[in-house]
């Protein structure tokens, strides 16, 4: 049996936070919300974390910059990342930063799930 | 006195014959004289001879009975030594004495001694005498050749002078002293020479004269003497020659002459002699050229000249003739003309000749010559001497069958002209101008074919007709104040006239005045039909006012730029569209000022660089009427050149494209609402998801959970906080669904206010009370520092406190508190102010935040993050009510959002 997956999300509204962290925990993963991007630092070197779920708009900073930053770090870049975002654009955009996903919201609840047990075991 | 014996004898008697003999021949004379009438006593020889008597003539007889003439003189003397005993010494007596038979004159130093007795008496005299009558006499001769060498000297017109061996002057003569100014008495051992010299002459002489004086020879030498009256110099000869006083050098004697007119004159001479010479070298050259010149001309005559002794002989001959004569001046020089030309024998040409020697002057006379078989006139003159007799004759021979000919060539020319004018009249006939010449009373000479052809006439029925008389409508006519004028000598041209004989048809006419030898003889009318250049530039002009028509409607104008005039042409239309009244032309200058003055360094520079680039780029500019209307233009043109290049001209458009660009305009603002819209929809969408995203998100789970635990009840805590939060992000839909729609209303306007009034402090603790409904661990304080009353749309501001706490919550992270206050900034007006202590915003941000949610360009089309649009329907509606909103902040110090309104009335 593994570890509990640690899932970091990131998203300015606190509802949407707090909406994909009771779908991930009853799946039975671990997570931390933040919808501050300052504080991912932080977070990725205090926890081990296995997913990034972060939204393309943060306020403060594009999501799309912080993406192409963790990619580039190599203590970060080993770590997937799925964006999400409710523009109609945001999929190129994400993945050219270096996303390794992208869904749009709204989105379905068992999508994005067996997204995230994907990029989560193949990480593994 | 008598006394005792003479002691001469007593000398004698005891002296011994030695003594005796030594008396005798002494070279003195000697006589003792006795007593006090000096009875002489003893003579010797030489007074014997001096005296010239015997001595018995003279022994005791009294001295001067003997030499009576010398009493006078002599015998106080002798009285005086008898007398005093003191002896006298004479020098130099005159005495006269016969020697050898002859009477001399000679001179003698005498002593007169006192003859002592032994008491110391006087008792006689012994006179001894020594003869130096040649020192004296060449004494006196130098005396007399110096006294008269000074007369001389002062009488001869030079200067004579003396210097010593140092060659310093110790005598000048009078001349001398008188040319230098000094005195008679002058000291001339002082004077030195060289102040009078002239001093580029001083070295030269002094040279000289030192060199002779160390040669101890004569000098020869010119110099310029100043003269002491004047002060001009002169110049003199100087001669010197060396003095000597026993062998030895004692200076120079010499003479200086004044030459100085003598050289004058030698100069004048030399001048007029070198003018004379150059006279003469002139006249040598002039006479050498004439002769030259005569030569040739006798050379180069193409008449026979030959000039003949009286003897028929050749005496001269040029090289025509010669070549008539046959062979070279050698071979006929000296010949008689008969030896040469023996044909010539009892022809005119030889009897003329013979006339001539005989003294005839031959002019004239033509004759046949035998050798050339040409015509010649002849002339042949006789030349005399001096003495008036012929000595040759100079024949000249002037070939004259040319003359002959002549008259021939005349005919063939005349003949020729005939044809000439012939030709000319058949050109005139062919010419396809009308052509009729008028003498001076307008009565017709000639009218050519045309003429004819044209008026219907035929030149014989015209001719000799009065202008009038055959065009009578001609009559006060601008034609006829042509012909007028060409009756006066002017020239006169009228262009493009209707022809009054053929209406219908145009014609261009030349008045001509026909001169001979200044005068005008006559008139030539010269016309042309012109009828269809007429024509075609009529129509030419009813197309440009078509044209101009056209580019009226079509707002378009047309422009010529002329270079070289400078003259900027415009069509009517391109006037009407600046509104001024059409003109000939326009000024650049003027055309700049009617430029809207923005624009007009623009086109300015457009114009020079297509003037420049020789290609006229089109470009828009404005322009303002008269009655300041701003329209715009849009120009376009070309640039012409000439062959080599340069711009002659420009031209072009200008079309009047306001209405155009103002349909771009609506067109631009259409579109941009399109693009508003399609902005709108796109934002209002993805504003929209995010609520609906939680709300899905937790009903699937929901389902999810319930589907999955079909045993277990759901979790009721999850149930609820799933309930709960679903209601929470409805509201915040219904919230979003509310502001798009907003949005929407203010884009199309119709955002309405319902105004009523209230109490502004008692909304905000609504509004607070609220929101921290919702949020109740936020800290929101409320400070009154003012109450008032306001006149507004209730909801709407309310909206806009919403906004602005919701913005302050989100943004500071650390659930800082939130101060808002109600104050009164300025008169009238009420403030609200939302204090965070948050996040802050950037400067650069600052102002986008105001703004509609999407930036339009230069950034992807990402939204900013956080404020939504909700500010943007929060800056509308206040402003709506006139009031305003505004932004401090600084990045990481929070921030302050302030609105104002307008206010009714306040209460305290």
């Amino acid at each position: 049996m593994n570890k509990k997956q640690n899932i970091l999300v990131l998203d300015d509204d606190p509802d949407i936070g707090t909406m994909i962290k009771m779908m991930l925990e009853y799946k039975g993963y671990s997570v931390t919300v933040s919808d501050r991007a300052e504080k991912v630092g932080e977070i990725l070197h205090d926890n081990r974390v296995d997913l990034i779920i972060m939204d393309m708009l943060l306020s403060g900073t594009n999501g799309t910059d912080l993406c192409v930053e963790l990619k580039q770090n190599k203590s970060t870049s080993h770590i997937p990342i799925m964006m999400i975002s409710a523009h109609p654009n945001a999929r190129e955009i994400c993945l050219d930063a270096g996303a390794d996903e992208f869904i749009s919201k709204p989105f379905d609840m068992q999508d994005i799930l067996s997204r995230i047990g994907k990029l989560v075991n193949a990480n593994n | 006195m008598r006394s005792n014996p003479p002691f001469i004898s007593g000398l004698t008697a005891s002296g011994g014959i030695e003594l005796h003999s030594l008396f005798k021949q002494a070279p003195v004379t000697i006589v003792v004289y006795r007593g006090e009438n000096f009875i002489v006593e003893v003579a010797n020889e030489l007074a014997l001879q001096m005296w010239g008597k015997a001595e018995t003539q003279v022994l005791g007889r009294p001295f001067f009975d003997i030499s009576p003439e010398l009493k006078e003189t002599m015998q106080p003397i002798l009285n005086k030594v008898l007398l005093t005993g003191k002896s006298f010494l004479g020098k130099e007596f005159p005495a006269q004495y016969v020697r050898h038979g002859r009477l001399y004159n000679g001179y003698f130093d005498f002593t007169y001694q006192p003859l002592f007795n032994s008491t110391g008496d006087t008792v006689g005299i012994i006179a001894i005498g020594t003869e130096v009558t040649e020192q004296v006499l060449a004494r006196k001769k130098i005396e007399e050749s110096e006294s008269l060498f000074r007369s001389t000297a002062n009488e001869a017109p030079l200067f004579v002078w003396v210097t010593d061996e140092k060659l310093q002057t110790i005598y000048l003569n009078k001349n001398g002293l008188n040319y230098f100014s000094l005195d008679a008495s002058f000291d001339v051992s002082g004077l030195s020479w060289k102040k009078f010299i002239h001093p580029d002459d001083i070295d030269r002489v002094l040279d000289i004269m030192n060199d002779a004086a160390k040669k101890q020879q004569s000098y020869t030498l010119e110099m310029r003497l100043r003269n002491g009256l004047t002060g001009n110099y002169r110049w003199f000869l100087d001669k010197g020659a060396p003095r000597y006083a026993n062998e030895k050098f004692t200076g120079f004697v010499g003479t200086s002459l004044d030459i100085h007119d003598r050289k004058e004159a030698e100069k004048e001479l030399e001048n007029k002699v070198r003018e004379r010479t150059k006279e003469l070298n002139d006249q040598n050259e002039l006479l050498k050229k004439n002769i030259n010149l005569i030569r040739q001309i006798f050379d180069s005559s193409v008449d026979p000249i030959v000039v003949y002794d009286t003897d028929t002989r050749i005496i001269s001959i040029n090289k025509a003739s010669l070549n008539i004569f046959g062979g070279t001046e050698q071979g006929v020089i000296g010949k008689k003309l008969l030896d040469v030309l023996p044909q010539l024998k009892n022809t005119k040409g030889h009897k003329d000749l013979l006339r001539a020697i005989s003294g005839e002057t031959i002019h004239n006379e033509i004759y046949n010559s035998v050798v050339t078989g040409r015509y010649f006139e002849n002339s042949i003159v006789p030349l005399k001497d001096d003495n008036d007799k012929i000595y040759a004759v100079l024949a000249v021979a002037h070939d004259n069958s040319e003359l002959i000919s002549s008259t021939e060539r005349l005919k063939t020319k005349n003949e020729e002209l005939e044809s000439t004018k012939s030709f000319l009249e058949q050109l005139i006939d062919s010419s396809v101008e009308f052509i009729s010449v008028f003498d001076k009373d307008l009565r017709v000479i000639t009218v050519n074919r045309k003429y004819e052809q044209a008026m219907g006439v035929s030149r014989r029925e015209v001719v000799g007709k009065h202008l009038f008389e055959t065009n009578p409508h001609l009559k006060d006519t601008v034609q006829h104040e042509g012909i007028l004028k060409a009756l006066s000598g002017e020239t006169v041209y009228l262009d493009k006239r209707a022809a009054i004989a053929r209406p219908g048809h145009f014609v261009d006419t030349y008045f001509i005045p026909m001169l001979d030898h200044g005068k005008v003889e006559g008139v030539i009318i010269m016309s042309r039909d012109v009828t269809d250049i007429v024509k075609s530039e009529q129509a030419l002009q009813n197309k440009n006012k078509e044209l101009t028509e056209a580019q009226h409607l079509a707002m378009f104008g047309s422009w010529e730029w002329d270079v070289a005039k400078k003259l900027f042409s415009w069509s009517d239309a391109l006037y009407r569209i600046y509104d001024i009244p059409s003109a000939e032309s326009i000024s650049f200058e003027k055309f700049i000022s009617l430029l809207y003055p923005a624009d007009r360094d623009k086109v300015q520079q457009a114009i020079e660089s297509a003037y420049k680039s020789g290609r006229f780029e089109e470009f828009f500019h404005r322009i303002v009427t008269p009655s300041g209307k701003i329209k715009t233009l849009h120009a376009r043109g070309e640039v012409i050149t000439d062959e080599q290049g340069n711009v002659i001209k420009m031209i072009g458009t200008g079309q009047d494209v306001t209405s155009q660009l103002q349909l771009v305009e609506q067109l631009k603002k259409l579109s941009e609402s399109d693009r508003l819209k399609s902005d709108f929809i796109k934002m209002a969408s993805h504003e929209l998801k995010t609520p609906i995203t939680s709300i899905k998100g937790y009903l699937q789970l929901l389902l999810t959970v319930m589907k999955e635990n079909d045993k277990n009840q759901l979790s009721p805590l999850l149930l609820k906080s799933s309930m709960v939060s679903i209601e929470k992000q409805v509201d915040k839909l219904t919230r979003l669904l509310g502001e798009l729609l907003d949005l929407s209303r203010i884009e199309s306007g119709q955002l309405t206010l319902n105004v009523e009034e209230f109490n502004l402090n008692e909304l905000v603790i609504d509004v607070i009370q609220d929101v921290l409904y919702t949020q109740p661990k936020q800290v929101i304080n409320l400070y009154h520092d003012h109450y008032a009353t306001v006149r507004a749309d209730k909801d709407r501001i309310g909206q806009v406190i919403i906004n602005l706490l919701n913005n302050a919550i989100k943004y500071s992270p650390n659930a800082d508190k939130i101060d808002v206050t109600i104050g009164q900034p300025k008169k009238n007006y009420i403030a609200v102010s939302v204090k965070d202590h948050g996040i802050g915003i950037d400067k650069k941000n600052q102002q986008k935040i105001f703004e509609r949610f999407y930036r339009a360009e230069g950034e992807s089309e990402q939204t900013y993050p956080g404020f939504g649009i909700g500010l943007f329907i929060a800056t509308e509606i206040i402003q709506r009510h006139q009031g305003s909103i505004s932004l401090s902040s600084e990045k990481g110090q929070g921030s302050i959002f302030t609105f104002t309104l307008p206010l009714t009335n306040t209460e305290e």
